[in-house]
Parts: structure tokens; C-alpha cells; sequence
């Protein structure tokens, strides 16, 4: 039997609405993209079997901004105008530990992947293992 | 298991350009790698226009501040002087960006500032649609040769359609033994456990190749996802 690693994603639903939930196994990542400053999509092979519309998840996280820039030894006023903002490294964390977590060993495991579990589901039926990556603060799901 | 490849395009912090005196445009911004590649304008943080001359004129809504410290510019009304060396820092979402080109709304809407040729404008760049991206190692293709110093790597589609997402790079001339290299280090690596893998990371002033040295002299990474700008958010 072939081992797959299934990735789980809630948003902030009940787990009640159409796509408040979906799981994709690994296998059929296509890759992630940067949307903006605080948003990267992650795309997967449609559900629908057609193969030509994909499914995509949007994360979204914090912008990390500069509490120091006031005092930053770079200057004022021109010179700090976006400071903090540029490099938006949790773009870069959020796809190493999506990497993390859909590359893992599943051997002699039972459950599956929890990407990001943000339902508001009762205690005993929320997030099952983990709430996944903790920089992720919403969750959308696009599946046509 | 699977390596997942990561690249950021070549952005640097900041950039300039002048304005020659043209439709309210600058010139094309240099540094940033291909310019006819520079249209995101989510991937602004900020634009600030330095007046030569004390021409030009701005709206009333921009703000006119020449000390602040400002991650989130508030985009407020304050007194406007523009004078010679003023800066003035104008909302982003307001301007609009093609081909590494930044054109600016006319003092008469809100938000807008009429350039005086000799005024440069400089942006700050942060993350912003297309700024950095991720393929798992099973979605490569393939790289080939295009001429003396680029190379373009072939990604299965992110969208799923026939054709193929492009990475172009940019290296000294004749160097592609060293950029096969780098894809053969960066796809086989791990093989065990699976990792994100930066392979390219040009952003905001750095240079990143594989975490080490960067024998094919990589100069600037253009990516062209088959959908495209408008078709990557879904």
C-alpha cells in the first residue's frame, strides 16, 4: 500500500458551511504563492478530477512590522518608509512549515496533517492532534 | 518524501527613478530585474517623491512630512509645501505600476501628486503577488538553455492548465553547468525526510543560492506562472 500524507485545513467556521473544511493528500500539492504581504495561496490538484481548475487554500499572517524603526541606526523619515514590512518573513515560515508538516514521515501513524484547524467546533470535536502552523490566522478554501 | 523548492525574485529594499516629464510617469525602475516584469503594485510598501526643483503639486490628502518613521504611512492630510528636496510620500494603492514603470494620479484626485521633471520618486518594496513562491520537487520539468546567460526552469503548472510555469534566471554567460548543478543539489537534498529548500533568494538585498556561494554568478530570477498575475488568486 502506498503511504500519503493527508494535509487537513478548517477556517474559523463551524465546520457547518460548504468549505469550511477540506483535506488534500499530499501527493497532490502544486505549489504555493506569495499573494501579498500577509496572504500566500497554496494550490493542490482539483477534487473534481478535471485537473484544470486547481483548488487553492489562502493562508493569511501577520506583517511583521519594525518596532524598532524609530530609533534604527538607518536613519529617519525617507530612509524607514516600509522598514519591517519588506521582508515579511513569515511569508518564508508559514511554507517551511507547510513543508514540514506535508513532507513528513507518516509511517506507523493514524491521523492525518493538520496544516491549520482554526473551527470553532465544541472542545471534543476540534482541532484533533495540533491546530497546525501558529502564524496562520485564516484559512480560505476555494474548491470550483 | 519531498524536497519543496523556494525562490524570491530580485527586489531590491528600495529603488529610484526620475521623472523626465511624461503622462505623469517615471522612468522605468533599474535594478529590479527585468522591468517589463515589475507590474505588482501590492508588492509597494511605499512611494516617496523628492521635488527637484520645488515644482510639482500634490493633493491636499497626501501627507508632507520629511522625519517620520513610518511602517504604515497614514495617508493623512497635513500641510503641503513643496519646496526644493521635499519628500512627499504618496498611498500606493492609489498609483499604478506596468513594465517597471510607476504612474502617478494627477494632483486633481485625491491622493495624487503631479510630477515637475527632475522629481525622483523612490518605492520600497516589500512581499506582494508573485514576490516569492514554492513547487514541490516532483512539479520540475526540466531546465533549458535559452541563450548565453538564462536559463529557464519548467514547473508543472500551479493551475493545472497545459502550460508549463516558467523560472528564468539570469547568470553569467555560459554558466548553465552550475545552475544544473544547483537544481540537482537543491532537488536531491534531503532525499530522506524532505525540507523547504531555498534555492534562489534575491529579496530585498540579499543574495541567497542555496545557502552558499553562487558560482553561475545568478543575477535576477523572473517568474511567469501560467496563470498570471490576475489568475494566481483564486
Amino acid at each position: 500500500m502506498r503511504e500519503e500524507n493527508y494535509l487537513y485545513f478548517a477556517n474559523d467556521g463551524g465546520n457547518s458551511a460548504d468549505k469550511d473544511m477540506a483535506m488534500f493528500p499530499a501527493s497532490t500539492f502544486r505549489g504555493a504563492v506569495s499573494i501579498s504581504n500577509t496572504t500566500a495561496e497554496f494550490f493542490f490538484a482539483p477534487q473534481d478530477g478535471t485537473g484544470t481548475t486547481a483548488n487553492g487554500v489562502l493562508l493569511t499572517f501577520a506583517a511583521v512590522a519594525d518596532a524598532s524603526g524609530a530609533t534604527s541606526s538607518s536613519g529617519t523619515g525617507n530612509a524607514h518608509v516600509g522598514d519591517g514590512v519588506t521582508r515579511s518573513p513569515n511569508t518564508r515560515i508559514v511554507m517551511d512549515k507547510f513543508a514540514q508538516l506535508a513532507s513528513g514521515n507518516r509511517k506507523n501513524t493514524n491521523n492525518f496533517t493538520v496544516i491549520k484547524d482554526l473551527n470553532t467546533l465544541p472542545a471534543n470535536e476540534g482541532a484533533i492532534s495540533s491546530s497546525g502552523i501558529s502564524e496562520v490566522t485564516a484559512v480560505a478554501i476555494t474548491i470550483d | 518524501m519531498e524536497n519543496y523548492l523556494y525562490f524570491r525574485k530580485l527586489r531590491p529594499v528600495k529603488a529610484t527613478a526620475t521623472f523626465s516629464g511624461s503622462s505623469n510617469a517615471t522612468n522605468a525602475f533599474s535594478g529590479v530585474g527585468v522591468a517589463a516584469n515589475l507590474d505588482n503594485i501590492n508588492e509597494i510598501a511605499s512611494i516617496a517623491v523628492t521635488s527637484s526643483a520645488g515644482g510639482g503639486t500634490g493633493h491636499a490628502s497626501i501627507l508632507f512630512e520629511t522625519t517620520a518613521v513610518l511602517p504604515a504611512p497614514a495617508y493623512s492630510s497635513t500641510a503641503l509645501a513643496i519646496a526644493t528636496g521635499s519628500v512627499h510620500y504618496i498611498d500606493p494603492a492609489n498609483q499604478a505600476l506596468s513594465n517597471g514603470v510607476l504612474t502617478l494620479d494627477a494632483h486633481t484626485v485625491a491622493g495624487g501628486y503631479s510630477l515637475a521633471s527632475g522629481d525622483t520618486v523612490t518605492i520600497t518594496f516589500k512581499q506582494g503577488l508573485e514576490t516569492s513562491f514554492m513547487y514541490p520537487v516532483s512539479a520540475f520539468k526540466g531546465l533549458v538553455a535559452t541563450d548565453t546567460n538564462t536559463t529557464s526552469l519548467h514547473f508543472a503548472s500551479i493551475l493545472g492548465d497545459a502550460t508549463d510555469d516558467v523560472v528564468t534566471i539570469e547568470h553569467a554567460n555560459g554558466k548553465f553547468e552550475d545552475i544544473c548543478k544547483l537544481m540537482n543539489d537543491a532537488c536531491n537534498a534531503f532525499p530522506k525526510e524532505g525540507k523547504l529548500i531555498s534555492v534562489i533568494d534575491l529579496g530585498f538585498g540579499e543574495t541567497n543560492i542555496l545557502g552558499g556561494s553562487n558560482p553561475a554568478s545568478i543575477t535576477s530570477i523572473e517568474y511567469a506562472p501560467e496563470g498570471g498575475a490576475a489568475g494566481m488568486a483564486t
